[in-house]
């Protein structure tokens, strides 16, 4: 027999960081020595043996090559198991699975990147590797949400990404109940007023909850972004990764083969992409 | 490939000598319950080859109800992780043409991409040895182009003359079997033709759609928001029968089976699925990609009759009428294309 795909990676926890009350973030590292290999974008089965598996963005720069990192937020068995892994426990990951996002379609033109939610966690890989590379890119603009002020993610790269004269950076939330916020209130729409930009130089790249597509493509579409200059990923309920279970289909197409970033060039075309 | 005639009287010694080198599965009888696939071993006389469409089709022999992808033991560390099957020379008789047109589907979804090893595994022992069959009402595998075997889809294929079974050899694989275990000799042109009459003579009578198997894209292009699907959804309880009991259904979950208490080793599986079941496209967190049954009806009428015509060229309805035969709420298959066709190709292509 040749090598079964479903045999996974054994991965031990470096650190844990507690993004949200309901999200951490992993920081792993392969007792292979090796690397992911991932791109931006693209996704990894992790879990446990005798608990499962469950599909999760890779959230750290394709360039860190001695650990990734997943982040993962409490909603189902598996992650709330994984949630109770301590530093130096080990869990299973097979991948990198998709197709990520394309860097020479970003390169040279103007980035805008919408984040909405857990959506932040899936682009901080594209972020990080645009940082890293920014003289290979134009403007970027960095557009992130949350519902409340305690749900943002990467808190601490927030206030940096802030302070940095090379990137148009906007955080809002959609409400504030503590009172302790000062910056924007308001759904991620509301941030596209204050980013001017050209809509032919311009590249998006898009992560958050599906309410939130209608709404930002209505955005960028009328301000004349082309179809196959928006980038979105799609969430689905991934179980095998390799093309067969059947579960992340959208009408004839495999999410974890073509996706999970597809572009809306593809994705409009889709009848139950934004279902 | 060649046609041989083996005579009745030598059937069972075939059988019994195939034993030898393969464990066997056929149809056999069930009182009340009609045919059903299974393992033989030696009640391989219990074999049936005469017999109307079995309720499962043997992919089950190839892509098992529940199979092991990886056996694993915690007591370790890092756990030991074991992914191999054992799989020794498995011959399948008695399979109807339209079900070797269903394994024809696995065998392109299994090996595409990212191949599928242990659906390959099986499917390379496996000896595909078809019989020509008993149509019912319900098939309608003479319009889907599937009452003959597929070209390069089986091994052996057996046809009813009087006193003798016409075999078609349609591998190599089967050459060699048959020349290994059987008493036969080369057919004679009338041999064959008679065969081909018999088989041409089983669809005549059966209904169809009235559509060019080539020409459903054209048809499944424009009927994405035909009311038919709220129709259809209105009546369906999405128990999934449909999906377990078609031939080229292939979805499955993937879940872990701890042994039990006490114990540290247990098993990755697979398990079939049915994107009938309501929660199939359902993620974390809650959001239903598929809520209603009426999308639900709609996606598995496009990944048969579209979605692989046009990735695979081929249609994945094979036409064995198994999934209206089960189903609780006469959803049918046949009629439901067939008013499509009349809505927009009135009189049909075919």
């Amino acid at each position: 027999m040749t090598e079964s795909p479903y045999v996974p990676r054994w991965a031990t926890i470096r650190h844990i960081r507690r993004e949200t009350p309901s999200v951490k973030r992993l920081e792993l590292e392969f007792e292979d020595g090796g690397r992911l290999g991932h791109q931006p974008g693209q996704f990894v089965e992790a879990g446990l043996l005798g608990v499962g598996e469950a599909p999760f963005s890779v959230s750290s720069s394709p360039r860190r090559a001695d650990s990734f990192d997943l982040v993962v937020r409490a909603v189902g068995r598996v992650s709330g198991r994984l949630h109770e892994l301590k530093t130096g426990d080990r869990l299973g990951v097979r991948g990198p699975f998709g197709h990520g996002f394309d860097l020479a379609r970003f390169r040279q033109r103007d980035v805008l990147v919408v984040a909405s939610e857990m959506g932040l966690a899936t682009l901080r890989s594209l972020i990080h590797e645009m940082l890293e590379e920014r003289l290979l890119y134009g403007r970027l603009m960095i557009l992130v949400s949350a519902p409340t002020p305690e749900q943002l993610l990467f808190k601490d790269e927030l206030a940096e990404w802030t302070n940095r004269r090379d990137i148009d950076f906007y955080v809002t939330v959609d409400r504030a109940p503590d009172r302790e916020w000062s910056g924007h209130i308001g759904v991620v729409n509301t941030l596209f007023q204050k980013v001017q930009f050209d809509p032919k130089q311009t590249v998006t790249a898009i992560s958050g909850p599906p309410v939130m597509y209608k709404y930002a493509l209505l955005e960028l579409l009328g301000r004349g972004v082309a179809p196959a200059s928006i980038f979105l990923t799609m969430e689905r309920r991934m179980r095998c990764g390799v093309g067969k279970c059947g579960h992340c289909q959208i009408n004839s197409v495999y999410v974890c083969q073509k996706g999970p970033v597809l572009s809306y060039a593809d994705a409009g075309k889709l009848e139950e992409a934004f279902a | 490939m060649s046609h041989q005639v083996m005579q009745k009287q030598h059937f069972w010694t075939f059988v019994e000598n195939l034993a030898r080198s393969h464990r066997l599965v056929g149809p056999v009888a069930h009182p009340e319950q009609g045919y059903a696939f299974e393992y033989l071993d030696d009640r391989w006389r219990d074999l049936v080859l005469d017999y109307p469409p079995s309720q499962y089709p043997p992919k089950s022999i190839l892509f098992p109800r529940q199979e092991t992808l990886l056996a694993y033991s915690l007591d370790e560390m890092p756990p030991r992780v074991e992914a191999s099957i054992t799989v020794g020379p498995t011959a399948i008789f008695g399979i109807h043409a339209c079900d070797l047109h269903g394994i024809r589907c696995l065998d392109k979804v299994f090996a595409d991409g990212i191949p599928d090893p242990y659906y390959q595994a099986r499917r390379a022992a496996a000896l595909l040895i078809g019989v020509a069959c008993r149509p019912d009402d319900e098939c309608f595998c003479g319009s889907m182009g599937t009452s003959q075997p597929p070209e390069d889809g089986f091994d052996l294929f057996l046809t009813e003359l009087d006193t003798a079974w016409l075999v078609q050899v349609g591998s190599e694989k089967g050459a060699a079997a048959l020349a290994e275990n059987a008493e036969i000799r080369p057919a004679t042109a009338e041999e064959i033709r008679r065969g081909q009459e018999r088989m041409a003579a089983r669809v005549r009578e059966q209904k169809g759609i009235r559509i060019k198997v080539e020409h459903l894209p054209l048809l499944f292009g424009g009927e994405y928001h035909d009311p038919i699907w709220d129709e259809l959804g209105e009546r369906c309880i999405s128990c999934g029968e449909c999906n377990f009991v078609c031939p080229t259904c292939y979805c499955f979950d993937v879940a872990d089976e701890p042994d039990p208490a006490g114990s540290a080793g247990g098993r990755r599986v697979r398990i079939w699925d049915a994107c009938q079941r309501p929660d199939f496209a359902a993620v974390a967190g809650g959001k239903n990609y598929r809520d209603t049954a009426a999308q639900r009806n709609r996606h598995r009428f496009y990944r048969k009759f579209l979605y692989p015509v046009l990735k695979y060229k081929k249609s994945f309805c094979v036409g064995c009428g198994r999934c209206v035969r089960s189903c609780p709420v006469d959803i049918q298959i046949v009629e439901t294309v067939n008013h499509f066709v009349e809505q927009r190709l009135p009189g049909g292509t075919s």
